[in-house]
């Protein structure tokens, strides 16, 4: 197996691991309370990732205050608060807890998950200059206010699947024809909007774009379209939910293609357990997983963060909880860096890092959102039930198969 | 009017005390009351229609998203120059939207009643959002950034909080009006029986329009502010389903149908869930949802609405007195006539060219065995029965086929045998229905509202609610509700059906000074006695023809009449006897 | 143009027996049960927890799961909404079963966690071709059971003693009362068959559907939409809504685009108020309000 060193620029990873706290050894000194702020859609229709977000923020502050028993920021010893609020799904909500966490000063915050709460958080969270670094949040209008003070741990959508057309691009036998399936959502519309340019230059055909609700019960029709027309690719950009039907609609009825990528959905394990033999060959994004080899400031390597995560948490990884640990992990660094607590002096640590976590690189786009090659997702596919990383090739687990086998053929 | 002064002294002062607020709280605390204004003018504005007029529409939250979407949409594809402008021109645009949608929507429909209604406007806001998310110009899919508008120097919560107070006094300020003049009696009869408010010269479609007009406009400009209060909206936000159910449960826990109930309820609702729940997680749907359905269950009226039913004050009573006479004068023309009135349903022929004239000024009663056509014939002339053939002509005027509404206002009043007062109104406010809706103005309304009630004997228990009245003070409360429209004709349907000798003289009596007044009564009743007593003139119908028509004593004489009612022919009884009866 | 037929007809059943429930207690109490969505992911999740402890298959679970919702049903009304009836008007019961619903989603969740479940028997992926249309085996086998089931359901409401007194209860409560009959127990009896229909549904819901608890309101939405369409308090008012529902859907994503089914729905359920509020085949208790 290759090394998973993310696009191999890793020379200014070093300072990294010299900032594990020294909190071990100061035993008797009691520390001062860092609280993360910020809300969670603990119900409603994000609530499944709300909870993967939720589970990646505790056990990183289990492990910093348990494990090590605190950083040390300067001379003061640390320890973190996690307080997220429900949100619901509702963003008026969010911004009024959130305001109140502010006025009880807090001054630190993690976000939560959905551009629609995303957004408006943002706006209160800049106002108030406190930082906002959060890993739930993609739409690219987050990213164009010109906000000095959000952070977000994933590319833009716009930019989340250059990986993907640059894999498809590169493929034998030659991918000719795509169509692309996606919901109507601020997440879904940005990032079809950039696979259609990306598409575009490199010369694949989009057949057609079927635009589907929010809440769909049935694809039937999309997918007589599909079969009539045949294309090589699907790129269906659904949430969890649309996408197990998705794919159960198409073994029910035949409908077969040679690629079959979905962004959301093979990476979580209840889509795999769901759909068994079916959900292999499906390819994802993927952002991280457990074989990585990176090294972290705090966990000391990603292996460790895993070990800690499978040993603490009672929810299985995703994409969401590990980018959401990383938030934290950026935090901690970005404080220690800066030697303070201050808001803004943090804010200017935090924009100026460029090291290794558990998750990967990290390095923000001036805008905040993350670099598009350091930080931008793998493609991953599913092979014997669980997630390989099959793109790009430095940091592939596994070949690719390709094209997918038929649904009627699966063992 | 010091009263007056000290209230409006109590206003200005509390407006201040409002404005200053936000210096001394914590911006949560500024937030809080900013959602709170949000969610209180949204159910004032609900209210005006689903509490004072009993048409509760579960879909308010499309009015919301419109009123979002115009001004996102907007102030995306317009510069306007300042952010001020693009607020002002959001919150005036999303206004008009809502208020041309509610418009076109008005005529179809108002005719549902009840769940029906409830459930189009869901469907109707459900089909907003749905085109809001999947329709590409409406980037609801995407979702839109709104400008910040507020001044720099201001805090965006406290600069909202402004704004939604602004709206929450302006929604306050149309219930307030609509609250205290006739339209809310109107409002109030179109609750409480849709079916006789016409008759009363209630202009049903005309009222429900308008409420659901400024209902529906009110909540769009909210919708709009809401919006650049986000600063980003989707279809998800702006078209909040759940918000749509809120306000409905704001209003009923609060009292609907008051001024202040939907404020109570918002008021608690949002600190509720966003003061004392604010740190639970997972399960704050769970304790809204148990407490909602508690309280529904244990006030089922409200919080306010146990109060509002015993507190209702009197005001008092007028010193001018006032007459009850009809407005127009007339001369010795019939007031009514029926020209062959033919009426045919497919097998049966109820009324055989039945042709009458009734003077003015005297009472004519329509008397004949069961099943000879009374009631069809009444119905004929009070335009409910379209005749097959033949004329009905109101002072020389063709009225078979008129609206009911237009008849009211004609002059023609229709008293019931069952009777059916607005149940959940006073007697004093049942009568007021009456006289704000007919033919005297909204200023002298009262004046013959008591005069009703001194005719009738109901001036004891103008305070009473009607559902309390028995049988006797019900057709009292009938007739005096009548009265209240100074109609020129009064069409009573067995008005002494079910009473007891004395309530029977009760109301003869008061039929008797109604045409001492100059009112025209047709009366169509059973009882001998009373037609013998009161009746000027009697027509006598029988298998659907006339077979008499004269004075009382010419009429009880009559052979074809003792045959018609006694089955025999009169040379076979001793018409001494009979007479003798009579007496 | 026959795929989409075939489509939406298919689907159509599953909507149809889905809203049977709902349109039984509207034809019969007028109410306007928010709670009915709820009991079908109740019966979706009890199906799930057999299946994955106990491996028996969801088809096989119907009679019982709709057992224990036919019970709970009963409960409900009795204790719950008979109280809220009798003290409010029907309009503030609507309010009431809606917290009951938003409470039960919250509990839902609690328990089963909002994570994407979906009940997939060994069958699931098969399916057959006729004349060049696609048919899906789960979809053929809840076409079948949601007949069968609507069928039961006609039966019992036309044929045995249980339905007569429904039926005359719901035309003429007042005179059923003055025959002595107790009508809150009927309407309780009501309400669980009902609430057991729902829970059958359910189970076929979650062998189509990936359901989360949040999945509720859509199954009461469209089951307002079926009984608007089709007319309340019968399995066949039920059935020719859910069908037309399902065909317009199909028709809709064939002639109009994908993203517009829901939209459409939305419509034809307010045109529908519009012009015939009580549905093709009308009430089947005689008059509505």
């Amino acid at each position: 197996m290759t090394s998973m060193t993310r696009r191999d620029f890793t020379r200014s990873a070093a300072a990294g691991t010299a900032l594990i706290a020294a909190g071990s050894r100061a035993r008797a000194q009691t520390a001062k309370t860092v609280t993360l702020g910020g809300s969670i859609p603990f119900s409603g229709s994000q609530a499944n990732t709300g909870l993967n977000v939720y589970e990646g923020y505790k056990v990183v502050v289990k492990y910093v205050n348990e494990k090590l028993g605190g950083f040390k920021v300067g001379n003061e010893l640390c320890k973190l608060d996690l307080q997220m609020i429900d949100d619901a799904s509702d963003p008026q909500r969010a911004v009024t807890l959130i305001q109140k966490q502010i006025d009880e000063g807090v001054n630190f915050f993690l976000g939560s998950f959905s551009s629609a709460i995303v957004l408006p958080t943002v706006a209160v969270t800049e106002r108030a200059r406190k930082p906002m670094v959060q890993a739930g949040g993609g739409s690219d209008q987050i990213f164009t206010h010109g906000y000095r003070y959000s952070f977000g741990i994933y590319p833009r959508a716009s930019r989340q699947l250059n990986s993907f057309v640059a894999m498809l691009k590169g493929m034998k036998p030659q991918v000719q024809t795509i169509s692309i399936a996606v919901t109507n959502d601020p997440y879904g519309l940005p990032l079809a909007a950039g696979a259609t340019e990306a598409l575009k230059e490199a010369g694949i055909k989009l057949l057609e774009t079927y635009k589907l609700p929010p809440t769909v019960n049935d694809v039937s029709g999309v997918l007589s379209e599909i079969r009539a027309s045949t294309p090589d690719v699907l790129l269906a950009i659904t949430h969890e939910d649309i996408s197990t039907l998705f794919v159960q609609q198409m073994v029910s009825t035949g409908t077969d293609v040679k690629v079959l990528y979905m962004p959301l959905g093979p990476e979580i394990e209840q889509f795999r357990k769901t759909l068994g033999k079916y959900s292999n060959q499906l390819l994802t994004l993927i952002y991280w997983e457990p074989r990585v080899k990176y090294s972290d400031p705090i966990f000391g390597n990603a292996q460790a963060y895993y070990e800690w995560y499978k040993a603490n948490s009672s929810r299985v990884w995703s994409n969401q909880s590990v980018a959401a640990s990383c938030c934290i992990v950026c935090y901690v660094t970005a404080m220690q860096k800066a030697g303070s607590l201050d808001p803004t002096k943090v804010r200017d640590a935090l924009a100026a890092l460029d090291f290794t976590t558990m998750y990967g690189r990290v390095k923000w786009t001036p805008e905040g959102d993350g670099d598009p090659v350091l930080m931008g997702p793998t493609v991953g596919q599913v092979q014997n039930g669980a997630p390989e990383i099959v793109y790009p090739p430095d940091a592939a687990t596994s070949k690719l198969i390709y094209p997918m086998s038929k649904w009627a053929e699966r063992t | 009017m010091r009263g007056r002064a000290i209230a409006i002294a109590a206003i200005v002062a509390g407006i201040a005390l409002l404005l200053a607020l936000p210096s001394v709280l914590s911006p949560f605390q500024v937030r809080v009351l900013q959602n709170l204004f949000f969610a209180a003018a949204l159910a004032t504005a609900w209210n005006i229609m689903g509490g004072f007029a009993g048409y509760w529409s579960f879909g308010h939250a499309g009015f919301l998203g419109v009123g979002a979407f115009a001004a996102a949409l907007l102030q995306e594809h317009l510069d306007l120059g300042s952010p001020a402008a693009a607020l002002v021109a959001g919150i005036a645009l999303g206004a008009a939207l809502a208020a041309i949608l509610a418009a076109l929507l008005a005529y179809p429909v108002l005719r549902l009643r009840g769940a029906y209604f409830a459930i189009a406007m869901l469907g109707v806001s459900l089909v907003l959002s749905e085109l809001a998310s999947n329709l590409d110009i409406l980037e609801g899919g995407v979702g839109i950034s709104l400008i910040a508008v507020g001044p720099e120097w201001m805090a965006p919560e406290v600069f909202y909080y402004g704004v939604f107070l602004l709206l929450l006094a302006v929604s306050l300020a149309v219930a307030t009006t609509i609250r205290t003049g006739k339209l809310h009696y109107g409002l109030a009869a179109i609750r409480e029986d849709e079916d006789t408010a016409p008759m009363l010269g209630v202009p049903t479609l005309r009222y429900k329009t308008i409420v659901f007009v400024l209902s529906a406009g009110i909540t769009g400009a909210i919708g709009a502010a809401y919006a650049f209060s986000l600063g980003y909206i989707t279809a998800d936000s702006g078209f909040r389903a759940d918000v749509g159910l809120d306000i409905v449960v704001y209003c009923l826990l609060g009292g609907i149908g008051t001024l202040a109930g939907p404020l109570l309820g918002a008021a608690m609702m949002i600190f509720l869930t966003q003061v004392v729940l604010g740190n639970l997680l997972q399960v704050h749907l769970l304790v809204t949802g148990i407490l909602i359905t508690t309280i529904v269950l244990l006030l089922p009226n409200g919080i306010l609405g146990a109060f509002a039913r015993r507190n209702r004050r009197s005001i008092p009573a007028p010193v001018v007195a006032a007459t009850l006479s009809p407005p127009i004068g007339h001369g010795d023309a019939p007031v009514l006539m029926l020209d062959n009135i033919t009426v045919q349903f497919r097998g049966l022929r109820a009324l055989s060219e039945v042709s009458l004239a009734v003077p003015p000024g005297k009472i004519y009663s329509i008397i004949g065995p069961n099943g000879a056509g009374k009631s069809t014939l009444f119905n004929v002339v009070t335009a409910y029965l379209r005749p097959t053939e033949g004329v009905v002509r109101y002072r020389g005027e063709r009225i078979d086929g008129m609206s009911t509404l237009h008849l009211s206002r004609s002059g023609i009043a229709r008293a019931f045998q069952i009777a059916r007062p607005f149940q959940g109104m006073s007697v004093l406010d049942n009568i007021m229905v009456g006289a704000l809706f007919g033919r005297s103005g909204p200023r002298d309304a009262r004046a013959v509202t008591e005069a009703a009630l001194r005719i009738t004997g109901l001036t004891d228990l103008r305070d009473q609610p009607a559902s309390s009245l028995p049988i006797g003070h019900l057709r009292r409360l009938e007739l005096a509700r009548v009265i209240a429209a100074r109609p020129d004709l009064i069409l009573a349907d067995e008005p002494c059906a079910g009473l007891n000798a004395t309530e029977t003289l009760d109301v003869e009596r008061i039929l008797g000074d109604l045409r001492a007044r100059g009112m025209t009564i047709v009366l169509v009743e059973h009882d001998m006695a009373t037609i013998m007593r009161i009746s000027d003139h009697v027509c006598v119908i029988s298998a659907g023809s006339k077979i008499c028509e004269g004075t009382p004593d010419q009429v009880v004489r009559d052979p074809r009449v003792i045959e018609a009612y006694l089955g025999t022919p009169a040379s076979k009884l001793v018409s001494a006897s009979l007479t003798t009866a009579v007496d | 143009m026959l795929q989409a037929l075939a489509d939406g007809l298919l689907q159509g059943a599953v909507l149809s027996l889905a809203a049977a429930g709902f349109s039984l207690v509207f034809g019969v109490m007028h109410v306007l049960n928010l709670t009915h969505g709820v009991t079908v992911l109740l019966g979706a999740y009890l199906a799930l927890l057999l299946w994955r402890i106990l491996g028996i298959d969801p088809l096989l679970t119907i009679p019982l799961v709709a057992a224990l919702l036919f019970a709970l049903g009963y409960a409900y009304q009795r204790l719950l909404i008979q109280i809220a009836i009798r003290r409010a008007s029907l309009m503030s019961t609507l309010i009431v079963t809606l917290g009951i619903a938003l409470a039960l989603r919250n509990v839902l969740t609690l328990v089963f966690s909002p994570d994407v479940q979906a009940i997939r028997p060994s069958y699931a992926a098969e399916h057959i071709s006729l004349g060049g249309i696609i048919l899906d085996v789960p979809h053929l086998l809840a076409f079948a059971a949601s007949l069968l089931l609507l069928g039961l359901l006609a039966v019992i409401l036309d044929r045995t003693s249980l339905g007569r007194i429904i039926r005359a209860t719901a035309q003429q409560p007042l005179a059923a009362r003055l025959c002595a009959v107790d009508v809150e127990h009927v309407f309780g009896l009501t309400f669980g068959l009902a609430a057991a229909f729902a829970g059958a549904s359910g189970v076929i819901v979650g062998m189509l559907f990936p359901f989360t608890p949040t999945t509720e309101g859509y199954w009461t939405l469209y089951a307002f939409v079926v009984v608007v369409l089709g007319g309340a308090g019968s399995p066949a008012g039920a059935l020719l809504g859910g069908l037309l529902l399902g065909v317009v859907g199909s028709f809709t994503v064939r002639w109009i685009g994908p993203a517009f089914p829901n939209a459409m729905a939305f419509l034809v359920l307010v045109l529908m108020l519009l012009i015939r509020p009580n549905g093709l085949l009308g009430n089947a208790f005689g008059a509505s309000r």
